[in-house]
């Protein structure tokens, strides 16, 4: 069941007693955990560097809520002057379990050309929501990368981000000159994602700040603020940057693909090295069947609502699963960990742990034949 | 304090945990060492050290010196200063605008001026980049390239760049960032020798209003928790918020804060909910009463005051200079402008006077205007803005001072009001 809430300030809130900022709407029987986990992803920076044009913050995350996992789509932008007469903000947030998002696999940046689903101003009395209001998902947009193009000089850095679904989902920070274009940035630069991992990429179009526990793979930073001068500084992930004029992406194959205005292109080869892979490697046996997810591509039947390849996975034995697709999702959360570097160690104080045994055995063998 | 130099026991200013210097964390410095358990990827990892090199400082394990130190709890930065001196935490607390960010920014700004001219004594920012929005907040009000046109502080938000994001396990809790200033003798100080004695940390929290509300406060956001650990309250009373003071003033007012409507607010319950969570959290008794200094701030003074107190044109500084070229603060003149105060209070807010005494032992009524006049409505906006080269502040930094003058020795004297 999907949730929402909207968050803004005024003279009386959806709660007895509440006024300012608070929760002015929502869903009927949201969780209390889910609407503080929500209210907490309203902050917003009234920042004045934008020359007028107040950003609006279109974001995806994906969070763990009392074992239910959640993707959590925001819109949260300036909303004039509150009854107060200070700065105001609205915040709109919808949280997906994982099988509603399968209803919408454009992508979570699909979700926000419905214009008319996402509350821009409040001036109602406060209100529940009926369970279950759900936007439209727009027809992506065209193919053309001009945005890119426009704000770059160059298509292909549309691939960068994209590009991370090839690797280890590094981060990757986009400092860009004005707010104006993030969201078709953004949903050109989802184009290159193969769909089945289109709900895997987090991202914010005006990042302000990580939140540990989340991860945010595409970062949209404007410029001339304290966060883009830190990307600069020092980023973990990659960086496009939009005053590096004469910069040229990497050549990879989603570069070549948002160059050619051929996004597909980028997919089959991605699903054609999966099927190397899985056919290289027995244990990922599991995800064969991504070739005929493949062909589907092809046919561009996009909207053919393709299974999540986490869905197929099978639940963790010996743990109690409430829902079983939900809590599955968990690695798309998990900050990355050294657990590999931990086990090895493990494994090293085993083996001389084991070594010291056998000594000690081999030693006791030898003292007790020379006492006989 | 240690042979060391150090306190025993440091309070964490973000989450108040209470611990030795030897359980203190280090922030690691090499590029290689990121990401840290409570704080994410995109920070640097804690570790406790066990290699120091000759000033004193950690030495990380891929051999960077280090300077940050941390809290063991939630791993934040605390500012260095606070582990060599002692530190006063003060909480400011009010109702939804009644302009708690505006006295703050005004106060600091004030103190900034007074302190080293008239008591002699330096006030810095203990950590620049934790006083941040402070500063800037300082700067749209006393240092705006455009004196001439309206400038507002933006109203302070319940979540966003003034808290800071602690995981501990599948939780994420927001802490406040607080205002942290060392304020310490300056050379020509008449007690100079005194000066590990004298100096202090001042921590300060600037929470948005709506956190003072009843259930304000939740799990993931323990905003208000500072309030047990004060050593004094600065609760912000707003006349313009309550419906029979407006009544009182608006036949002598075009205040856009007292003409509006819709601004009433319950200030007596935002006090009771205050008093609950100290009580809560202090395991302090229902019939006891609270034993530190409540300062009530009856703020926007210049819109109130010419209707119900015409003796506010003749207020005086409260700050004297003696004649060993040292001010202090006459604390007379300011508990007679508090039986004032109380006065005016008992007459048309009765119930936040029985409010106010039926919780402290001790408390001092004490008007304030951060701006000095009233604000402006921006007539593209609509917002309430206020012109910069307009703004003088009155009686801003009293309730401060006369905090410090309460609760630390020595740092601001009092002087007596001489006979003439």
């Amino acid at each position: 069941m999907s949730f929402e809430i909207v968050y803004t300030s005024v003279r009386r809130g959806l709660r007895t007693g509440s006024r300012g900022f608070c929760t002015v709407a929502a869903t009927e029987g949201i969780p209390r955990a889910l609407q503080e986990k929500m209210e907490s992803f309203s902050g917003y920076s009234h920042h004045e560097a934008t020359g007028g044009d107040l950003p609006v913050n279109h974001s995806h995350f994906v969070v763990r809520i009392q074992r239910k996992v959640y993707h959590i789509l925001s819109r949260v932008a300036d909303a004039g002057k509150d009854y107060s007469g200070r700065t105001n903000k609205i915040a709109h947030h919808l949280a997906l379990t994982t099988a509603e998002t399968e209803r919408f696999p454009g992508g979570p940046a699909s979700l926000f050309a419905d214009e008319a689903f996402w509350v821009t101003e409040w001036e109602r009395d406060p209100q529940e929501f009926p369970p279950d209001r759900l936007p439209q998902a727009a027809l992506e947009p065209s193919e053309s990368f001009d945005t890119w193009e426009y704000v770059f000089r160059d298509k292909g850095w549309a691939g960068v981000p994209a590009g991370i679904v090839d690797g280890n989902m590094k981060p990757v920070s986009i400092i860009v000159p004005s707010p104006t274009h993030n969201l078709d940035l953004l949903s050109e630069a989802m184009l290159l994602v193969p769909l089945e991992h289109r709900w895997e990429i987090c991202f914010a179009t005006y990042f302000l700040r990580q939140a540990p526990g989340t991860v945010c793979h595409w970062k949209f930073v404007l410029e001339r603020t304290e966060e883009a001068r830190r990307m600069r500084a020092r980023s973990l992930g990659g960086v496009v940057d939009h005053a590096k004029q004469n910069a040229a992406p990497p050549e990879t194959r989603f570069v070549e693909a948002a160059r050619q205005c051929d996004p597909e292109s980028a997919w089959d080869q991605t699903a054609a090295e999966r099927q190397t892979a899985t056919e290289r490697d027995a244990p990922v046996r599991e995800f064969s069947d991504s070739g005929g997810r493949g062909h589907q591509r092809r046919s561009r039947s996009r909207f053919a609502q393709p299974r999540h390849p986490a869905a197929r996975r099978r639940p963790r034995r010996g743990r109690q699963i409430e829902d079983d697709d939900d809590f599955e999702d968990e690695p798309a959360v998990a900050v990355p960990v050294r657990d590999s570097a931990g086990f090895a160690r493990k494994a090293g104080v085993w083996a001389v742990i084991g070594l010291v045994g056998v000594a000690i055995a081999v030693l006791a063998f030898a003292g007790f034949r020379q006492l006989r | 304090m240690s042979e060391t130099g150090l306190l025993a026991q440091i309070t964490c200013p973000h989450c108040w945990h209470r611990f030795e210097p030897a359980e203190t964390l280090w922030a690691s410095a090499h590029p290689r060492l990121y990401g840290d358990a409570r704080l994410g990827p995109d920070v640097q990892r804690r570790f406790l050290p066990t290699r120091f090199d000759a000033g004193g400082n950690a030495i990380d394990s891929q051999g960077s010196f280090c300077s940050e130190v941390c809290c063991p709890k939630c791993h934040l930065v605390i500012p260095r200063t606070m582990f060599e001196l002692r530190c006063i935490f003060y909480s400011i607390l009010g109702s939804p605008g009644s302009g708690k960010s505006h006295m703050l920014a005004t106060t600091t700004w004030q103190m900034r001026q007074a302190m080293g001219q008239r008591f002699k004594l330096s006030i810095s920012d203990a950590d620049p980049d934790s006083n941040r929005q402070l500063n800037q907040s300082e700067e749209r009000l006393f240092f705006n390239e455009h004196p001439d046109q309206l400038a507002w502080i933006p109203k302070t938000e319940k979540e966003g760049e003034l808290y800071q994001p602690v995981q501990f396990g599948d939780e994420t809790i927001w802490y406040p960032r607080p205002f942290a200033f060392v304020v310490q003798p300056l050379s020509d100080h008449p007690q100079i020798e005194k000066r590990d004695e004298i100096s202090r940390a001042i921590c300060l929290y600037d929470n948005a209003g709506e956190h003072f509300l009843p259930g304000g406060e939740s799990s993931i956001s323990p905003a208000t928790q500072h309030l047990t650990i004060s050593r004094g309250l600065l609760f912000l009373f707003d006349p313009t918020q309550h419906a029979r003071f407006r009544e009182a003033c608006k036949a002598n007012s075009d205040d856009p804060q007292i003409t509006g409507t819709g601004r009433s607010h319950r200030q007596d319950q935002i006090l009771h909910e205050a008093a609950n969570r100290i009580r809560t959290h202090s395991g302090l008794a229902q019939q006891q009463k609270y034993g530190k200094p409540l300062v009530i701030v009856i703020t926007k003074m210049d819109s109130w005051a010419p209707t119900l107190w015409p003796e506010w044109s003749q207020l005086e500084d409260p700050i004297r200079d003696s004649k060993q070229g040292l001010a202090g603060l006459n604390t007379e003149l300011i508990e007679d402008v508090s039986r004032q105060m109380r006065v005016i209070l008992a007459k048309h807010a009765p119930e936040f006077v029985n409010a106010a005494e039926g919780f402290a032992d001790k408390v001092t009524y004490i008007p304030g205007s951060a701006l000095g006049r009233p604000p402006e409505e921006d007539p593209d906006t609509g917002m309430l803005g206020v012109r910069p080269q307009e703004v003088k502040p009155i009686w801003a930094e009293v309730p401060l001072l006369y905090l410090l003058n309460q609760t630390s020795t020595g740092l601001i004297p009092s002087v007596r009001r001489s006979q003439s």
